[in-house]
């Protein structure tokens, strides 16, 4: 056998596997968002067309999906950093070791991230239950007025991030405790021999050595973020007022409940588009930084 | 549409009201504080189009069936929807009902005195609410002109056009329509006859029946196109906007046919193909 030839033959079958659950099915969503396929379609194969640019076209045009966009952005912006912070937080804390019963507390902050969504969901909505809910009572000793966390097209959104943010953040900690375990001790001890005090062992020992942790965590935050579909999913249905809807929510319904499937693809590309572009931003500022 | 009758009776009012004026005095009247409501309406109907309905009482309709458009643009259409966006303004039905958990229960606190539902309510009230017996009644929606024009819910039984034993499907239809059979269903499901001939046996006498037996005669079912489904989401998010006073109804209802218009392309594209034939 010729020597080049090796290598294919081992890569083969993950290239077969690749190609036939990756690589096919992407490229069949990316012909589909270019025709009307629909419900129609299901009953007769020939009622299909090609429209071109015109589910795209019709994408940019409709209230929905800026809504749904905005949304989408609203919940990033916020939640990713609170995240990202809570996190870094959590771990610093669990990696001091003042801490007593570290390994307890690792695996209550990790709980959430491994318990499902529908599960947290139902404990959330007592949570935020409007005159019974843990938050209104902990708020009404400090005499704030109940407010409807779920209910109201103000507050939902925020409802949601807090929510995601505390089932989310345990993964992220681990990633920040694993990127603080590898900073080596003698930077500590060469600083505190210069006499640094606690708070600029923080910001120039311990966040420069972390940000390649930081940008990958950020990166990965952004991304699964950017897809939010199960909080409002369950929790609120895209309500009130279309506020918690967001891009990926919009896309099951219009693809799963109305069955357009041409336009959901095309959402799924426009979605896929926004992120790589943020995601490209992204890694440009981190390589500057490092430059 | 279920109401409290007790609840009523205490602020004088002996029979559940005949027309959309009298629901809004009544609700509002009922409406004490924040924990009591005269009505329950979901701030986004899109499952249960309430404003259509009062459209359809005053001869308008969201969407023509032959032309295939939107035609919510109409003076009628924007009374309903107006009319219902006031009873969220004037608070006589809550915006937020975060505090309505468990909807059974909420109707027994009196959280809300009146709401619009249908049949499967009635096994589901008396079989949470035993305690609740005789304090509430259920009686024909509201109307206007002299109509009480209510949606035909329910569903559909179909016969595949490529079947190969469509005879037997028939068979089996018109067997599940016969009258002992349909009576036999409302005893072993709660589901009401659709037969008007089925209507004559003594457990459909009694005064829920025959309120859901009035509905009946003045119910149409939603417009046979597989769009609908849409066209109702649609029309549910933009009285939204109207309900919390976000988009003024003229503007809502013009998007609304724009966007009714576009969701039917494709339905008018077919039928230009096969003119005068069916989709």
């Amino acid at each position: 056998v010729n020597a080049r030839f090796v290598p294919w033959i081992f890569l083969a079958p993950a290239l077969a596997t690749l190609g036939v659950f990756f690589a096919l099915p992407v490229l069949a969503a990316l012909v589909m968002s270019f025709t009307d396929l629909d419900l129609y379609a299901l009953a007769d194969p020939s009622s299909v067309r090609f429209v071109g640019f015109g589910n795209y076209l019709a994408i940019l045009n409709s209230g929905v999906f800026w809504q749904a966009l905005r949304n989408t952005a609203y919940f990033v912006a916020l939640g990713a950093p609170l995240s990202i912070a809570v996190s870094l937080g959590a771990a610093l804390m669990l990696h001091s070791k003042a801490i007593w019963a570290r390994p307890l507390f690792r695996l209550g902050f990790f709980l959430p991230v491994v318990t499902t969504m529908v599960a947290v969901a139902v404990v959330w909505r007592y949570v935020y239950h409007p005159t019974y809910g843990l938050l209104n009572q902990a708020l009404g000793a400090l005499h704030v007025p109940a407010i409807d966390w779920l209910g109201s097209p103000t507050w939902a959104m925020p409802a949601l991030i807090l929510m995601a943010v505390w089932k989310n953040f345990g993964y992220n900690m681990l990633i920040f405790l694993a990127g603080l375990g590898a900073i080596p001790d003698e930077l500590y001890e060469a600083a505190r021999l210069d006499g640094a005090t606690r708070r600029q062992e923080f910001f120039y020992v311990t966040l420069p050595q972390l940000v390649p942790t930081t940008t990958f965590v950020t990166l990965m935050t952004v991304i699964g973020y950017g897809q939010f579909f199960a909080e409002p999913f369950i929790m609120t249905h895209g309500g009130p007022l279309d506020q918690t809807l967001s891009v990926v929510l919009l896309m099951y319904r219009e693809g799963f409940r109305f069955w357009r499937m041409g336009y959901a693809t095309a959402l799924a590309f426009t979605l896929f588009a926004i992120i790589f572009a943020i995601t490209l931003v992204q890694q440009r500022l981190s390589k500057e930084r490092e430059a | 549409l279920f109401y409290r009758k007790d609840l009523l009776a205490a602020h004088g009012y002996n029979h559940p009201p005949d027309s959309w004026e009298e629901f809004f005095t009544i609700a509002k009247a009922l409406t004490t504080d924040a924990n009591h409501y005269g009505a329950f309406l979901p701030p986004n109907p899109a499952s249960d189009p309430v404003p259509l309905y009062m459209a359809w009482q005053q001869g308008a309709d969201v969407l023509d069936l032959k032309t295939l458009r939107g035609t919510a643009q109409t003076p009628a259409f924007a009374n309903a929807v107006e009319f219902y966006a006031k009873c969220f303004s004037a608070g006589v039905a809550p915006r937020e009902q975060g505090m309505m958990t468990n909807f059974y229960q909420a109707f027994a606190l009196g959280t809300m005195a009146m709401f619009i539902s249908g049949p499967w309510n009635v096994a589901a009230l008396r079989e949470r609410q035993p305690g609740l017996s005789g304090k509430w009644g259920v009686a024909i929606l509201p109307g206007t002109h002299g109509r009480h024009t209510s949606i035909a819910g329910g569903s559909a039984l179909a016969i595949f056009k490529h079947s190969k034993r469509q005879d037997a499907a028939w068979a089996l239809v018109h067997f599940l329509e016969t009258p002992d059979i349909q009576r036999g269903f409302y005893h072993l499901t709660n589901d009401l006859p659709a037969r008007k001939s089925a209507w004559t046996g003594p457990e459909l006498t009694d005064e829920v029946a025959q309120a859901f037996y009035r509905q009946l005669q003045d119910a149409r079912p939603a417009p046979a196109v597989p769009e609908w489904e849409q066209v109702a989401a649609r029309l549910g998010g933009w009285v939204e906007q109207t309900v919390y006073g976000r988009t003024p109804v003229n503007v809502a209802l013009k998007s609304l046919d724009s966007e009714v218009d576009a969701l039917l392309e494709k339905r008018r594209w077919l039928s230009s193909r096969h003119p005068g034939g069916q989709l």
